[in-house]
C-alpha cells in the first residue's frame, strides 16, 4: 500500500495513534458534510488509506462504500484504485481468493489505455502526470505482495520488477522506495542478504528524503531481520528499535506488531531472556487488540512460551488454549473464504489445496490435544506466520534438493535392478557355459584318439574302418564348433545384458531369444535353490520371422517375466499340497500385424487389489532386499515406450498369471 | 556292467559312445541314456538290471539330479545302485547336498574321461 493524496501528508504527520484517530474522526466528519460524489470519494479514499494498517474491517467497509460511487459515475480508474486498496486489505485479512479477484478486476481496468481519463476529478490534480500508469504500478506492487504471501515467489519478483519499471517511467521516487523495500525483503527470504541490505538501505534513503515514513518502520524491521540472519545482533537490535520509533511516529500498528513479535523471538531464542520476551509479546498483544485483529495465533503462542519458560503453568495453559481457538477459527475462516470463490487461477487452486491439507492436518493434531503436541504444532505455526515466505523458500530449496537426490537414487536403482538381474543370470551362465565347454574339450580329445586309431587302421589296410572313424571325427568337429558358438553366444548375451542400451534395433529371432533367456533364468533359479524344479512348456511359432527390436531390452523383459514366473510357482509350491505341479510356459505367436510373446505360470496369481500397482516403480511383493520393484516398471517402459507395444497382464487369483507382450511389426 | 547316464544334453550320448567305443565293442560296458530325471526313474522301474551304475548331471529341467539321487537312495535297495554325481566346478553347495543324500562319488564338468575310466574299473573290480 501507499498513498497518492499528498494533501493529507501536509496536514497530518501523526505523532501517535491518538493523533491518527483524530485525523480519522475529522475525515469521518467531513464525509458527513460533503455531498458531491467527487469530494465524498476523495474523503473515502483517505479514510480507507488511514484504516489500511489500523483496522482492516473498517478499511473494507469504507471501500465497499466507495466502490458504488465509482461505478455510478463510471470513474473506472478510481474503481481500480479502490479495488487495489481493498485487495491489499483482504490479503491482510488472509482472504486470498477475494483479494486475488479484486486485483484481477483492478488489472483489467488499469491495463486498458482507453480508461485513461475515467477518473474522479478530485484525484486527477493530486496524482502524477499519468494516473493510469501510476495506479497500474500500485496494483502490480500490491499484487506482488499477494503472490509472495501465497508462496509464488517468482510472480512476486515479476510484479515488483514491473512496478519498478513503471515507477522509473513515472519518475516516482517514493514508489521506487517501496519496491526496493519489498524486493529487499524477498531477497532476504532467498538468503541473498547483501543484495537485500543494499535494497533496504536505498529504500531508507528514499523514504527519509521524501519524508515518507509510513513504511520506514518496515524497512528497519527487514534490516533487523537481515542482521539477525547475519548474526549481527547489535545491528539487528538497533534497527528493530529504529523500527519501533518510526512505526510509532507514523502510526503503522501492523508493522509495530511485527517488530514486537520479532523482538519476542529474539529475546526468547537468542538471549533466553524470558522477561524481555514477555514484555514484547505483551506489547504485541496490546497493539493487535487495539487493531481488533483476529490474527492472534502467533502472539498467543509467544505468550504461552514465555509463561511456560517462567513455569507459570496457569497462564501458559490459558494462552495455549487461546492459541488453539484462534488457530481454529482462523483456519475455519480461511477455509470458508477460500471455498467461496470459483474460477481462480491454477496457482490459487493449488494454494487452496495446500490450505485444505494444512487444515485437515491441523484438526487431526488439535484432536490429540496434548500439551506437548500443542507446543510443537503451534511453534511450527508461529514460525509459519513470521516467516511464511521464508519457510516456503526453504521448503522449496529442500524439495529441489530432495528431487535431485531422488533422481540420482532412481538412476542408481535402475542400475542396481540391472545388476540384480545380472546376478540372477550369472549362476545360470556358469552352468550353461560348463556344458558346451565339456563338449568342446571332450569331443576334441576323443577326435584326437580317433585319428590315432584311424592311422592304425590305414596302416593295416582296413579302409572301411578308417572311413567310419573319419565320419565320426567329422561329426565331432561339427559338435566342437557348435558348442563353441554356443558358449560364445552365452558370453555375448551376458555382456550385452550388462551394457547400457544403445537404443538400436536389430533384426531378432524371437524364438531363439525366448529360448536363451528361458534356459538362463531357469538355471539361475536352480543355482540359487537346489530343490527347485518346474515343468517348462514351450510353443514357439515356427512361422516367426525376424523382428526389428532392441534385443537386449526385450531380452531383459523376457528375463524379468520368467524370473517372476519361476518365483511365483516356487512360492506356491512351498505353500501348497504335494500334488501341485509347477509349470511355466512360453508361447510365441506370429500374427499379421504384430508378434506375441506369452509368459504364463500356474503360481498363485496376482491379488486384485495390487493389480493396478504392479507396473509402478518400486512396487514389489518380494521381501526387502530381494526385489528392487523396478523389473515390471522397466519392462513396461521398454515394451510400450521403447517399442510402441503392449504389456498385458491376465491373472486368475489362486490359479495363474499370464504376461502378454505384443510388439507391432 | 550296466551304466545309466542321465543328462539333459543329448550330445552326451555320442560323446560317451565314442569315448567308450572300445569298452562297448568288447562288451565290458553297457550304456543306457536318459535325458531327464523322470526318464531315468522310469528306466530303473522297468529294468531288472542287476549291477547298475548311475552317472547323473545335477542341473536339469524338471526333476533335478539331486531329487533323482534322493529317489534312488530311498526307493531302490536291492541291490543299491552306485550313483555318481556330475557337479559343476566349484559348486560346494551341490557337492555337499549330494553327499548328504548319499551320492557314492563325484565328477566335475568338464568330464575327465580318463579319471572316469579309472573309477569305473575300480567299481567293476
Amino acid at each position: 500500500m501507499r498513498r497518492y493524496c499528498v494533501i493529507l501528508l501536509l496536514f497530518i504527520v501523526p505523532a501517535s495513534f491518538h493523533a491518527q484517530m483524530s485525523v480519522l474522526d475529522s475525515l469521518k466528519n467531513s464525509l458527513r458534510s460533503v455531498s458531491a460524489d467527487s469530494s465524498k470519494l476523495n474523503t473515502l479514499s483517505d479514510i480507507i488509506y488511514e484504516y489500511s494498517e489500523i483496522n482492516w474491517d473498517s478499511a473494507t467497509f469504507y471501500a465497499d462504500m466507495a466502490l458504488p460511487i465509482c461505478r455510478s459515475n463510471k470513474w473506472l480508474l478510481s474503481e481500480a484504485f479502490i479495488l487495489n486498496i481493498k485487495g491489499y486489505v483482504l490479503m491482510k485479512k488472509r482472504m486470498y481468493p477475494e483479494s486475488y479477484v479484486c486485483f484481477q478486476s483492478a488489472f483489467v481496468i488499469a491495463e486498458d489505455p482507453s480508461n485513461q481519463n475515467k477518473i474522479n476529478p478530485g484525484l486527477v490534480d493530486i496524482m502524477s502526470s499519468d494516473p493510469r500508469l501510476s495506479i497500474l504500478a500500485n496494483i502490480h506492487h500490491d499484487f506482488g505482495h499477494l503472490m509472495g504471501t501465497t508462496g509464488n515467489i517468482d510472480k512476486q519478483v515479476y510484479h515488483y520488477t514491473k512496478t519498478r519499471e513503471l515507477s522509473e517511467i513515472l519518475k516516482d521516487v517514493e514508489m521506487l522506495g517501496f519496491v526496493n523495500m519489498n524486493l529487499g525483503r524477498v531477497y532476504a527470504d532467498m538468503n541473498r542478504l547483501d543484495t537485500a541490505l543494499v535494497m533496504e538501505k536505498e529504500a531508507e534513503r528514499i523514504f527519509l528524503e521524501a519524508n515518507q515514513i509510513k513504511y520506514l518502520g518496515n524497512v528497519y524491521r527487514v534490516m533487523g531481520n537481515i542482521y539477525m540472519e547475519k548474526n549481527d545482533e547489535t545491528s539487528a537490535l538497533k534497527h528493530f528499535h529504529l523500527g519501533i520509533k518510526s512505526a510509532k511516529a507514523s502510526g503503522n500498528h501492523s508493522i509495530l506488531g511485527h517488530i514486537y513479535s520479532a523482538l519476542t523471538r529474539y529475546y526468547l531464542e537468542t538471549k533466553l531472556d524470558v522477561d524481555s520476551g514477555l514484555h514484547y509479546s505483551s506489547m504485541n498483544l496490546k497493539v493487535l487488540q487495539d487493531m481488533q485483529s483476529t490474527d492472534l495465533g502467533l502472539v498467543y503462542t509467544n505468550l504461552f512460551q514465555c509463561y511456560k519458560l517462567k513455569h507459570e503453568s496457569d497462564s501458559a495453559m490459558k494462552y495455549i488454549e487461546l492459541a488453539m481457538i484462534t488457530k481454529d477459527s482462523i483456519s475455519a475462516q480461511r477455509m470458508k473464504s477460500l471455498n467461496v470463490v470459483q474460477n481462480l487461477s491454477f496457482d490459487e487452486k493449488y494454494r487452496i489445496q495446500e490450505l485444505e491439507k494444512e487444515n485437515i492436518q491441523n484438526q487431526g493434531k488439535i484432536r490429540t490435544y496434548s500439551l506437548l503436541g500443542g507446543l510443537i504444532f503451534f511453534l511450527g505455526y508461529g514460525l509459519l506466520l513470521i516467516r511464511n515466505n521464508r519457510k516456503k523458500n526453504k521448503a522449496n530449496r529442500a524439495l529441489e534438493a530432495a528431487l535431485e537426490n531422488l533422481k540420482t537414487t532412481q538412476t542408481q536403482l535402475v542400475h542396481s535392478e540391472k545388476m540384480a538381474s545380472l546376478g540372477e543370470l550369472t549362476a545360470g551362465i556358469a552352468h550353461e557355459i560348463q556344458n558346451p565347454l565339456n563338449f568342446v574339450n571332450n569331443f576334441s580329445d576323443v577326435s584326437n584318439e580317433l585319428l590315432d586309431e584311424m592311422a592304425l587302421e590305414i596302416e593295416q589296410g582296413n579302409y572301411s574302418e578308417a572311413k567310419e572313424i573319419l565320419a565320426d571325427v567329422k561329426q565331432n568337429l561339427e559338435k566342437v564348433s557348435h558348442h563353441g558358438r554356443r558358449a560364445d553366444s552365452i558370453v555375448k548375451g551376458m555382456l550385452q545384458h550388462s551394457r547400457t542400451s544403445n537404443g538400436q534395433k536389430e533384426a531378432t529371432d524371437i524364438n531363439a531369444l525366448c529360448d536363451e533367456y528361458l534356459r538362463l533364468s531357469y538355471h539361475g533359479i536352480r543355482a540359487k535353490d537346489k530343490m527347485f524344479n518346474a515343468g517348462i512348456k514351450t510353443d514357439f511359432d515356427a512361422s516367426m520371422e525376424k523382428i526389428n527390436l532392441n534385443t537386449q531390452d526385450v531380452g531383459r523383459v523376457i528375463l524379468n517375466l520368467l524370473t517372476n514366473a519361476f518365483y511365483a510357482v516356487n512360492k506356491r509350491k512351498q505353500q501348497a499340497q504335494s500334488d501341485y505341479e509347477p509349470l511355466v510356459s512360453v508361447v510365441t505367436k506370429n500374427n499379421k500385424s504384430n508378434i506375441e510373446i506369452s509368459v504364463r505360470d500356474n503360481g498363485g496369481g496376482i491379488p486384485h487389489h495390487i493389480l493396478d500397482k504392479i507396473f509402478q516403480p518400486f512396487f514389489t511383493t518380494k521381501p526387502t532386499g530381494e526385489g528392487t520393484g523396478l523389473g515390471l516398471s522397466l519392462s513396461y517402459d521398454i515394451i510400450t515406450k521403447g517399442h510402441g507395444g503392449e504389456l498385458i497382464v491376465n491373472t486368475i487369483a489362486g490359479e495363474s498369471t499370464e504376461f502378454l507382450i505384443k510388439i507391432p511389426k | 556292467m550296466k551304466i545309466l547316464v542321465v543328462d539333459d544334453e543329448q550330445d552326451v550320448q555320442i560323446l560317451f559312445q565314442q569315448r567308450f567305443r572300445k569298452e562297448i565293442k568288447n562288451g565290458e560296458l553297457d550304456f543306457a541314456f536318459a535325458f531327464s530325471g523322470e526318464e531315468a526313474l522310469s528306466y530303473l522301474h522297468n529294468s531288472d538290471q542287476k549291477a547298475v551304475l548311475i552317472l547323473s548331471d545335477i542341473n536339469m529341467p524338471g526333476m533335478s539330479g539331486l531329487e533323482l539321487l534322493d529317489q534312488i537312495k530311498t526307493h531302490f535297495h536291492k541291490p543299491p545302485p552306485i550313483v555318481m554325481m556330475i557337479t559343476a566346478y566349484g559348486d560346494e553347495e551341490n557337492f555337499n547336498t549330494a553327499k548328504k543324500l548319499g551320492a557314492d562319488d563325484f565328477l566335475t564338468k568338464p568330464l575327465d574321461f580318463q579319471l572316469l575310466k579309472d573309477k569305473l574299473k575300480h567299481q567293476s573290480v
